[in-house]
């Protein structure tokens, strides 16, 4: 607005221009807590009480720190040229990749919302259906508005972004130099971490339709036997996927649906059947470098995260040809997105160029497709492993020089395997196809140049060929009528708890044990629920009858429901359940009330996530933001070289001290839940301490008393003796499980155990309600 | 004097290097020791003929050393009134200034490891070796890095004469 001349009482001036940057309307009536789009120091508060009490463990990889020239410097038991402590070091080096997980996570929601707001328009509606009333919990506590529209979302973003840089800031030298501050900063873009997935889930929700909380999704077929190798197949790699949504709508439009192949690996794999379930999911990222090799893909569209930095060499062998979407990941090929669509066609067709990168998602789908369709009947040669007498021949190559196992992550005997191969037994090579975690070191490693994870796939042709199984499409967030069904029975205890499982498949001891762990907890009717490589790991295992977990149990956010929430930037819906239960059964405020929502879920929710299979920066995000909303986390083994655990100490009771909300008085409370990250080295052992970490200060005693069954039984089930701490989870009597009464008395006789009240628990002073 | 590289070629953590011993200096040290510990791993239940010389072991030093197994190796070593923890809650024990050890008379001197996953040991190792003054001595079959003092890589049949040679000579 220009005012030539203005002249009042209070203002004489000309010339003047005011500006009005943006309107902002309230439409949501709650009131703010004060804690709404939280700086990194506005929760310090909150972490540094975590962590008094689930106290950081780092176990370094490395004594050195590389990250200035003023190093390199080594850091055990001394400090480096800048100051810098081995524990320090240690919290900056998790940070980062906190920061790398988050920023992944974040970029990805930036570029489905970008996409999404140029095809529906900024003012397109977020409605997530009647049943889903609180459409974005993390959003509406965190940043405190209600989202309406993608431009809300928008100005969600804007500020995530801003505290990514913000701790990214911290990590340079000569910043943080204290270790309990670095994980204040972990534990704050941990959250960022699930506020972006929300972002992202919800973009794509409202952008292409997808499920919206519905128990009853399709039943997608899972595993390389339902491709038909015959057909031009098209695999899509990553976790954006927008492009693959382009491509199941040509296919659609030109009615092909019967005529191409459109398979997945990760997380875009799982997004492509919540669009359309007549997509195939081949396996998680386990599967990723077996599939690329054998040849079955004629075009391979990779996107963003967990791509292999491989796949164009060897695509590039087998004539497949690859299309890179994401600027994060161009792959070295030409831009062709502003060219002509016949063109980049002919050129891929004719192998002019073996792959390109293409910004424009729309002109991806056409050109995958006609590209496979052009391909496919010239690329069938490609199409196989070797047979069984090229194994013998090639295994004929391999000297028993160990490079190879000294490689393996997970030390396969590959030698022995290939012993016994020379002579045409295969059944030492098949087996450890079972325990293979897929990475290929040992073929990079191997000095004859043996291509050993073919030999593996051929050894077991007949299994994979075999696989065939199904999966639950996911559904996106968990329905408010759930919530209301549900919220009693969790808090109380009756529902023992709720068991979420994500991440990757960098699995110690094969990828069935997360099928194993799952079933476990569905049969004592545990909420299960599953997300990203997870979901798809638990497709891959049958049940005794042969049937998959998703068959078997309904996909109800109740007791004994396996709830698929979809790809990893779905599981914020875990955490959103979370929150649902607070603010739904429990009728706590969102708005800008972290603290208090935390302290709930802390207190009173017994959920506990699952990463067993941990590789990736993202896994590391997503757990420690489930550590700041109070979720515990178990890692299986090789989550000890993210380098940080929080770990708490049962043996010191003062930790454990905690509010008595009714009365204001402080109190000792039992060590629940123990520790907020913590690593496993057995299936077994992961099972007992689900059962023990979703126990609750708030638990009714009916609650602990089933709590306290399932971990007693399974304690003497895999270690064949009662816990040896249970004095500390029993409170009173009426917690003590009827059918181990008289062992339970007599181990507390002699620890001298005595009763004391249940309270109403909070870590905070302020919640205190006299 | 015994060389050792790293089984794993990934296992470099800096200056620090373990020092291979053979079963007779195994010897020495867990007999210098004042208070040695044994921590067992799941892994080697996997070999009967290991848990045998293993038990012939435990069973020589069980007025000398704690014994402590992660749960999963618990059952097969119960006779030995043996403590159970979960290996990253030990080495959390390890480290802590006011722990006071497993039975209460205070920390070990000594920590005497096998059975493990590799990566879980290499890392629990590190913690122990960055974080405290605590020795450690690795007797699996292949060459901790992270450790004080560990067994080279060795084959099977040379790791079990190896286990032999303690099981005689402690």
């Amino acid at each position: 607005m220009n005012i030539k001349k203005l002249e009042s009482k209070l203002i004489k001036g000309k010339d003047i221009v005011i500006e009005i940057g943006e309107v902002e309307e309230d439409y949501w009536d709650e009131e703010d807590k004060g804690q709404s789009k939280p700086s990194i120091t506005t929760l310090r508060h909150w972490d540094h009480k975590l962590l008094k009490r689930y106290k950081p463990f780092y176990s370094p990889t490395c004594d050195m720190c590389c990250l200035c020239t003023f190093g390199k410097c080594e850091l055990s038991h001394t400090k480096g040229a800048c100051g810098i402590d081995m524990a320090s070091q240690q919290a900056r080096m998790s940070l980062l990749y906190v920061t790398m997980g988050t920023a992944a996570h974040a970029a990805h929601a930036r570029h489905m919302l970008e996409h999404v707001i140029s095809v529906k328009g900024r003012n397109h509606r977020i409605d997530l259906g009647l049943e889903v009333d609180v459409e974005a919990p993390i959003t509406r506590t965190v940043v405190g508005i209600k989202p309406r529209t993608l431009a809300d979302l928008e100005k969600a973003l804007d500020y995530a972004e801003e505290q990514i840089t913000h701790v990214l800031a911290s990590t340079a030298m000569g910043q943080e130099s204290n270790y309990i501050d670095f994980e204040s900063k972990a534990l704050h873009l941990g959250m960022i971490d699930n506020l972006v997935k929300e972002i992202a889930d919800i973009t794509q929700i409202v952008g292409y339709d997808l499920p919206k909380g519905d128990e009853n999704t399709e039943l997608a077929e899972y595993g390389f036997g339902t491709i038909d190798v015959e057909k031009p197949v098209i695999l899509v790699i990553g976790h954006n996927a927008v492009a693959g949504f382009e491509i199941l709508d040509y296919i659609e439009r030109k009615n092909l649906i019967d005529e191409v192949e459109v398979t997945g690996i990760c997380c875009s794999a799982h997004d492509l059947i919540r669009k359309n379930a007549r997509a195939k999911i081949v396996g998680p990222f386990v599967e990723q470098l077996r599939y690329v090799k054998s040849g079955v893909a004629d075009v391979i569209v990779v996107d963003e995260q967990c791509v292999r930095t491989d796949i164009v060499d060897i695509a590039k062998e087998l004539k497949s040809i690859v299309i890179a979407v994401s600027d994060k990941a161009c792959q070295g090929f030409r831009d062709r997105t502003n060219d002509d669509i016949e063109s980049i066609i002919s050129d891929l067709s004719s192998y002019k160029e073996h792959g390109v990168y293409i910004g424009d998602p729309s002109k991806v789908g056409v050109v995958a497709v006609e590209v496979a369709r052009r391909i496919y009947l010239a690329r069938k040669q490609f199409k196989r492993i070797p047979d069984k007498l090229e194994i013998t021949e090639e295994a004929k190559k391999c000297t028993n020089c160990h490079a190879c196992m000294r490689v393996c992550p997970v030390n396969l005997d590959i030698p022995s395997a290939m012993k016994k191969a020379k002579q045409g037994d295969f059944q030492e090579l098949m087996l450890l196809r079972e325990t293979c975690v897929g990475c290929g070191r040992c073929n990079y490693a191997c000095p004859k140049g043996i291509d050993i994870v073919n030999l593996m796939e051929k050894a077991n042709e007949k299994i994979i060929k075999e696989m065939k199984s199904k999966i639950r499409a996911g559904r996106g967030p968990i329905k408010d009528t759930e919530i209301r069904n549900v919220g009693a029975p969790i808090v109380f205890g009756e529902i023992p708890g709720v068991v979420a499982f994500a991440g990757c498949t960098n699995y110690y001891n094969g990828i069935k044990e997360v099928g194993e762990i799952a079933e476990e907890f569905l049969k004592r009717n545990f909420i299960v629920v599953v997300s990203g490589c997870a979901a798809m790991s638990i497709a891959n295992y049958k049940t005794s009858d042969g049937m998959s977990l998703y068959e078997k149990y309904p996909g109800i956010f109740d007791a004994g429901g396996l709830v698929n929430v979809g790809s990893c930037v779905a599981n914020a819906h875990i955490i959103g359940a979370a929150i649902k239960i607070a603010n739904i059964f429990a009728r706590r405020p969102l708005r800008g009330n972290f603290e208090e929502i935390a302290d709930y879920i802390l207190n009173r929710v017994g959920a506990v996530a699952v990463v067993w299979g941990t590789y990736s920066q993202k896994a590391l995000a997503i757990g420690t933001g489930a550590n700041r909303w109070g979720i515990p986390v178990i890692l299986g083994p090789n989550g000890v070289r993210y380098r940080r655990l929080y770990l708490g100490r049962k043996d010191k009771p003062e930790d454990w001290e905690i509010y008595d909300a009714r009365t204001g008085k402080k109190v000792i409370a039992e060590p629940a839940p123990e520790h907020l990250a913590y690593v496993v080295q057995s299936k077994e052992e992961a099972m007992v301490h689900i059962a023990k970490l979703v126990m609750r200060p708030n638990d009714t005693t009916k609650g602990r008393q089933i709590k306290l069954t399932h971990y007693i039984d399974l304690h003497k089930k895999f270690f064949g003796k009662m816990p040896d701490d249970l004095h500390l989870y029993i409170r009173t009597d009426a917690d003590i499980p009827f059918s181990y009464k008289e062992e339970i008395m007599n181990m507390l006789k002699e620890k001298g155990w005595k009763p004391r009240e249940i309270p109403d628990p909070t870590l905070s002073k302020k919640f205190v309600r006299v | 004097m015994l060389y050792a590289r790293p089984w794993y070629r990934s296992d470099i953590q800096g200056y620090h290097r373990a020092k291979a011993v053979d079963a007779t200096t195994a010897v020495k040290i867990i007999k210098n020791s004042e208070k040695p510990a044994f921590v067992v791993g799941e892994l080697i239940v996997r070999d009967g003929e290991a848990v045998e010389l293993l038990k012939e072991i435990l069973k020589k030093l069980r007025n000398h050393a704690l014994i402590a197994t992660t749960p999963n190796a618990y059952r097969e070593f119960s006779e030995f009134n043996v403590y159970y923890v979960n290996v990253v809650d030990a080495a959390n024990l390890i480290i802590s200034q006011d722990w006071k050890g497993l039975d209460g008379y205070g920390k070990p001197d000594l920590i005497v490891i096998l059975g493990m996953f590799h990566v879980l040991m290499e890392q629990t190792l590190s913690t122990i070796r960055n974080f405290s003054d605590i020795k450690s001595l690795a007797i699996d079959r292949f060459f901790q890095n992270n450790a004080t003092y560990s067994f080279p890589n060795l084959t099977r049949k040379e790791w079990l004469n190896y286990l032999r040679k303690l099981s005689d000579s402690l």
